[in-house]
C-alpha cells in the first residue's frame, strides 16, 4: 500500500494507471485478432501453432493481466482506488464486448441477467484474488528493498484471495460449474419465463 | 339381345332377387378378400424398436464412410434395411427434437421448443396410439424435457434418470423405474438401459411390443466405458480447416463444458459411439435369437447432430447441416424388400411417428405433422417432399438467434430474428455452407421462390 513511497516523484495518472493496463489491453487485443483471423494461414500446421499461441495469451491476458497490472501500478505510485481500477480495465472490456456481441440475440434485460452468468463473474471477481497475492508480493518486495516496518499480511488482501477462491469453487469447480449454472438459469426462467 | 336376356331369366329369378344376388355375392367377395386381414391383422402387427442416441452426428458411421471410426452394428441395420441419406431433425436441439419424434409434430405445436419450456402432458404420442392398438409398450432411457417427468399414457414400462436436470450420467446413474429411484445395476449408462430392453423384449407375450430405447450416448461428457477409452487417442482427426483446439471456449461456447482441447472430446465422442453400437449389437443378436427379427421394425436414430469445429462451432442449435442432419436408418425384413440401399428422400424426425404408425395399420391422426416414409420403404423412387422448415426458438444463455429456415434439396435460406442477417446457400454447389448468396445474382433470383415457400410452411402447407 506505500508503494508510491518509494517514487521521490509521482508519476503522472497516464504512467501510473493507464500505460499498465493498456500494455495488457493491447495485449488482449492482438492475440483476439491474430486468434480469429489465424485460420488464413494456409498451413495447417502453422495456423494450429498460431491459433494455440494467441489464444494462449488471450485467455491469460483477460484472466490474469492483473499479475502484470497491478505491480506495475505499484510500483509506479497508484494508491489502491487506481490499481484496482487499472487491473479490471481488460476483464471489464472483455465483458463489455462480449455482451454487445450476445446483445444480438437476447433482449437487454436478458442481456444485462447475462452478465451476472457464472464465467463473468469468475472472470470479475478473479483478478481480485489475483490482486490480493500481488499486494501481499509487493509488500514484502518493498519490505525488503528499504527495509521499513510495512506489515505485509493485512485482512483486506487475504479477504480478497479467500473471496476469489470461494467465487472460483462455487461458480466453476462445484459439481464441475453445473451446480451453480443451474441455479443461475432456474433465475432467470424466474425472471423471463 | 337385351329382350332374350331378360326372357331367359324372367322365369327363374327376380329382379329384386338378381340384385340381391349379385349385391350379396360382390360383399361375399370383398369379405373373402379381406377375411385373412381381419382374422390375423394382429398377429401381423409388428414389433417395433425405437433406438434414439443423442447427439450422434449424421456421418460418423463406418458404412458412410468414416475414415476411422467402426460402426458394424448400425452398418448392419443399414446392410439389412434403408440409410436415409438425408434425414435431419426439424429443431437441433435435444428436448425439442426428442419431442418431435415423438408426437410427429414441430416444436411450435407440441410446445417443447427449446430446453426450458415444459412437455405438456395433453400431448398425444404414438406409444399411446400403439398402445391402444393393442401393443405392449416401454419407454426405457432419456426423456429429458423440461418440467416434471411426464405422465406418459400408453406406457406400460416407463424407465428413465432425473439427475443432471434430466441429462443422467454415464457411470452409476440412478435409475427412475416406475417411479421408483433404484440404484443403479451395472456401472455404464448404455449397457444397464440396453439390459432393461433386453429384459422387456424377452418377455413372453401374445402382443406386439414397441420399444422405445432412448440412450444418454452420445452426449457430452462423451464418456465411454473403461474398455474403450483410448481406442481412437492416436488416429489422425482431419478436423476442418477453421477449427482449432480452443473453439471450446469462444464466441459463448464455454456454455457447452468442454473445457479443454476439442480434439480430445471428439475422440472420446467417437469412442462413445462404438460402445453404444455394441450396445446396439446386443438388441439385435436377442431379436436373432428370440427369431422375431423379420417381423420387428427397428429404426435408429440420433437427435440432432454436432458440430466438431466446422463454422468455427461446437454443440448444435444452427441450421447447418453439421447440425440438422441425423443418422437415419430402419430395418424390416417383412417389409423392406430390397434391403441394404439409401434413399436420397429428405425425411424429418416429425416423420417417425406417422411411419410407425402407419407400419402397424394404426390411423394416423391429423394432428401429426409429419408423413409416413412407408412409400419409400417399398420403393426407393417414391415421390416426396420438396421443402421443409427448420426452426430454432431462444434457448438462453446458449448464443444462436431465433430463427426459421427453408430447406429444400438444393437451397436453404435463414431467417433470424434479431440483428443477424439472412442467410442463403446453395446445398450442391457448396456444401460447407460458407458462401451466402444473399445479394448476388444468384441469390436474388432464387429468392423470391424461397421466401414464398417459408412462408408456406410457416402457416402448415406441406411442399
Amino acid at each position: 500500500m506505500k508503494g508510491q513511497n518509494i517514487h521521490l516523484e509521482r508519476p503522472s495518472f497516464v504512467q501510473r494507471v493507464i500505460v499498465p493496463a493498456a500494455i495488457v489491453l493491447a495485449i488482449m487485443i492482438i492475440s483476439l485478432l491474430v486468434y480469429w483471423n489465424s485460420w488464413r494461414i494456409d498451413s495447417v500446421g502453422a495456423h494450429r501453432i498460431v491459433a494455440n499461441i494467441a489464444a494462449v495469451v488471450l485467455f491469460v491476458s483477460i484472466g490474469f493481466g492483473s499479475l502484470l497490472v497491478y505491480p506495475m501500478a505499484y510500483f509506479r505510485g497508484a494508491n489502491a482506488g487506481e490499481r484496482i481500477f487499472a487491473s479490471l480495465i481488460t476483464p471489464i472490456i472483455w465483458l463489455i464486448k462480449e455482451s454487445i456481441r450476445v446483445s444480438v440475440f437476447y433482449t437487454f434485460a436478458e442481456t444485462l441477467y447475462y452478465g451476472l452468468n457464472p464465467l463473468y463473474l469468475a472472470v470479475f471477481i478473479g483478478p481480485f484474488g489475483l490482486m490480493g497475492i500481488c499486494e501481499l508480493v509487493c509488500r514484502s518486495i518493498i519490505k525488503k528493498r528499504s527495509d521499513t516496518s510495512i506489515r505485509v499480511i493485512t485482512p483486506l488482501p487475504v479477504a480478497a484471495i479467500f473471496a476469489a477462491l470461494v467465487a472460483l469453487y462455487v461458480f466453476l469447480i462445484w459439481g464441475g460449474g453445473v451446480h451453480w449454472f443451474y441455479i443461475y438459469m432456474e433465475g432467470y426462467k424466474a425472471l423471463f419465463i | 339381345m337385351a329382350c332374350t336376356t331378360h326372357s331367359m331369366f324372367e322365369k327363374s329369378i327376380t329382379r329384386r332377387d338378381a340384385l340381391k344376388t349379385i349385391g350379396g355375392m360382390f360383399a361375399t367377395g370383398l369379405m373373402v378378400q379381406s377375411f385373412p386381414n381381419v382374422l390375423f391383422a394382429k398377429e401381423k402387427q409388428p414389433n417395433i424398436i425405437f433406438i434414439l442416441s443423442d447427439d450422434h452426428r449424421w456421418d460418423i458411421l463406418s458404412c458412410l464412410g468414416h475414415p476411422f471410426i467402426q460402426t458394424p452394428y448400425m452398418d448392419r441395420l443399414a446392410k439389412e434395411g434403408v440409410l436415409f441419406e438425408n434425414a435431419f431433425v426439424t429443431t437441433s436441439l435435444c428436448s425439442p427434437s426428442r419431442a418431435s419424434f415423438i408426437t410427429g409434430q414441430y416444436a411450435h405445436t407440441h410446445g417443447v421448443k427449446n430446453n426450458i419450456t415444459p412437455w405438456n402432458n395433453s400431448n398425444v404420442t404414438f406409444m399411446e396410439l400403439l398402445k391402444g392398438a393393442g401393443y405392449d409398450t416401454a419407454f426405457i432411457g432419456k426423456w429429458h424435457m423440461p418440467g416434471h417427468l411426464p405422465e406418459l399414457r400408453g406406457v406400460d414400462q416407463f424407465i428413465t434418470f432425473t439427475v443432471q436436470a434430466g441429462q443422467g450420467r454415464y457411470f452409476d446413474c440412478p435409475l427412475i423405474v416406475d417411479g421408483k429411484e433404484i440404484p443403479s445395476q451395472k456401472p455404464y449408462i448404455t449397457e444397464e438401459l440396453t439390459d432393461y430392453a433386453l429384459k422387456f423384449i424377452s418377455q413372453k407375450r401374445q402382443k406386439p411390443f414397441c420399444l422405445y430405447l432412448s440412450h444418454k450416448a452420445v452426449h457430452h461428457q462423451f464418456r465411454p466405458p473403461p474398455e474403450l477409452a483410448g481406442i481412437y487417442s492416436n488416429v489422425p482427426l482431419n478436423i476442418p480447416k477453421e477449427a482449432d483446439s480452443w473453439i471450446t471456449w469462444t464466441k459463448g461456447s464455454v456454455w457447452y463444458g468442454l473445457l479443454g482441447p476439442m480434439e480430445s472430446f471428439f475422440r472420446r465422442y467417437c469412442e462413445t459411439i462404438v460402445s453404444l453400437d455394441q450396445q446396439i449389437g446386443r438388441v439385435l443378436d436377442k431379436l436373432d435369437e428370440l427369431g422375431i427379427a423379420d417381423n420387428t421394425i427397428v429404426v435408429y436414430a440420433g437427435d440432432n447432430g454436432y458440430f466438431w469445429g466446422e463454422h468455427h462451432l461446437v454443440d448444435k442449435r444452427w441450421p447447418y447441416e453439421e447440425s440438422m442432419r441425423i443418422p437415419f436408418i430402419v430395418r424390416y425384413p417383412d417389409f423392406i424388400r430390397n434391403p441394404g440401399r439409401k434413399a436420397e428422400q429428405m425425411v424429418l424426425n416429425i416423420d417417425l411417428a406417422p411411419t410407425l404408425l402407419s407400419l402397424a395399420d394404426v390411423p394416423v391422426p391429423k394432428s401429426m405433422e409429419g408423413r409416413s416414409i412407408k412409400p419409400i420403404l417399398k420403393d426407393s423412387n417414391a415421390p416426396w417432399r420438396k421443402a421443409w422448415l427448420y426452426e430454432y426458438f431462444k434457448d438462453f444463455p446458449y448464443q444462436v438467434p431465433e430463427l426459421n429456415a427453408v430447406r429444400t434439396s438444393r437451397y436453404k435460406y435463414i431467417e433470424y430474428k434479431g440483428r443477424k442477417p439472412a442467410d442463403l446457400f446453395d446445398i450442391v454447389k457448396d456444401a460447407r455452407e460458407t458462401h451466402n448468396l444473399m445479394n448476388t445474382p444468384e441469390g436474388k433470383q432464387v429468392l423470391p421462390e424461397l421466401k414464398k415457400m417459408l412462408d408456406q410452411l410457416k402457416k402448415g402447407d406441406q411442399l
